[in-house]
């Protein structure tokens, strides 16, 4: 009974253009630039096993579980630019991802050996995909050398923070904006704390450090990147359009911020030292 | 006789200090708990020397605090202040919150400025350069010259 619905799919497919099929739901200038309301991930290496039947899958609906992904470049359109999240490795025991019919065909064709695996519930592996999707949320994820940017940072401008450890219990990524030329992403995170914390101004420089920094209510800072070589995180989206970067349970272990501005409700500080450096 | 000298005579030392171009060496601060208002800090050049400036639209000072530097100790029981400024090697505090706190951009001084609404600091430590008071209220001065 199993064998049907993968017959279906197969004359389904067979009866569309190929290339047609790959278009997906964006549409990609030249310059690489993303037009329309999708974003975009780049997998170097895909290992998954779907848990979703035919019928999710064919309305574009991908359930997945025991998720790894090596090298995944995501660009998502915000505002007023493109936020990129570049992640080394990262794993998740669970995800979904929403994306057009014409994308599932098109990923279905590109890897049609793997489809009565995929479609049995077997683990596959695919290298080098591309995944237009209209939103996607993962539970406990785990990332190795995660950078988040809309640009490079640059020192004698931006402010500069760094911390052992970072915990939130909510973040999420509202848009990019542009500012005085430059842009950075206006982020929202609320539970806050930060462990042997610093914080380097521009010259001339002012360094603020406290080995306790905590900011139990809203926090909003416009960052040029953040990166952190280790990530957890409980749950993690991208939301439908307006593309929204969204996290829950967040912890970044050595994270190192360059903002344009900060705002902060409240900040707690333990054996705070401000000095000129 | 002398007890009288002693008021002017430390006041004289101390905005001595303040009128100075040249840096004179820090004086020791400590504050056992300070509320402020409208604080605004930043760092600048001054006298060859790098120094962070905290200006407080407001303080109170509850319990004790100090100054104290060769040849002078001043203590308060009880102190409130607006206009402060105090022009500080680096400021150091056990335990504090800062209130709407923002890191920004001052166009016009073309320099970083950290910017809080209100707060308290405990146990405050700065080898302060100067401190200007616009007003001063307090409570039970001592002035000891050593």
């Amino acid at each position: 009974m199993r064998v049907l619905p993968v017959l279906f799919l197969v004359l389904l497919l067979l009866s569309l253009s190929p290339v047609a099929a790959w278009g997906g739901s964006g549409t990609r200038t030249r310059s690489g630039v993303i037009v329309g309301n999708s974003f975009t991930l780049r997998i170097g290496k895909l290992t998954m096993t779907n848990v979703s039947n035919l019928f999710e899958m064919l309305f574009g609906t991908i359930k997945t579980k025991d998720v790894t992904m090596e090298n995944l470049v995501i660009e998502v359109p915000q505002g007023e630019g493109t936020l990129r999240i570049e992640v080394g490795y990262v794993t998740t025991p669970y995800a979904v991802m929403k994306v057009s019919m014409l994308q599932v065909l098109g990923l279905a064709i590109t890897h049609l050996s793997d489809l009565i695996p995929l479609l049995l519930g077997k683990s596959v592996t695919w290298t080098d995909v591309t995944i237009v999707a209209n939103s996607m949320w993962a539970q406990n994820l785990f990332l190795l050398n995660q950078l988040m940017y809309v640009g490079s940072p640059d020192s004698s401008r931006d402010v500069y923070i760094e911390a052992d450890r970072m915990t939130v219990s909510s973040l999420s990524v509202e848009k990019v904006v542009k500012e005085n030329g430059r842009l950075s992403f206006l982020t929202l995170s609320s539970g806050m704390v930060m462990e042997n914390f610093l914080q380097k101004t521009p010259p001339p420089c002012m360094c603020i450090s406290a080995p306790v920094a905590s900011c139990p209510g809203q926090a909003e800072l416009k960052a040029v990147s953040i990166f952190s070589p280790s990530v957890s995180m409980a749950f993690m989206e991208i939301t439908d359009k307006p593309h929204k970067v969204r996290a829950t349970g967040v912890e970044l272990q050595s994270p190192e911020i360059w903002v344009t501005y900060l705002d902060l409700s409240t900040l707690d500080l333990e054996n705070m030292k401000v000095r000129p450096c | 006789m002398l007890r009288k000298l002693l008021l002017p005579a430390a006041l004289f030392l101390f905005f001595a200090g303040v009128m100075a171009q040249t840096l004179p060496s820090p004086a020791p601060l400590r504050v056992s708990l300070l509320f402020f208002e409208n604080l605004e800090q930043y760092a600048e050049n001054s006298g060859g020397a790098l120094v962070l400036v905290t200006n407080l639209g407001r303080m109170q000072c509850p319990s004790g605090q100090l100054l104290e530097g060769l040849p002078f100790l001043i203590q308060m029981d009880y102190a409130e202040g607006r206009g402060v400024q105090m022009v500080a090697e680096n400021v150091e505090s056990q335990a504090g919150r800062m209130e709407n706190l923002r890191m920004e951009w001052d166009p016009v001084k073309q320099r970083w400025v950290i910017r809080a609404d209100g707060g308290w600091m405990e146990n405050v430590y700065a080898p302060v350069y100067r401190v200007v008071l616009g007003t001063l209220r307090y409570e039970n001065l001592r002035v000891v010259l050593y």
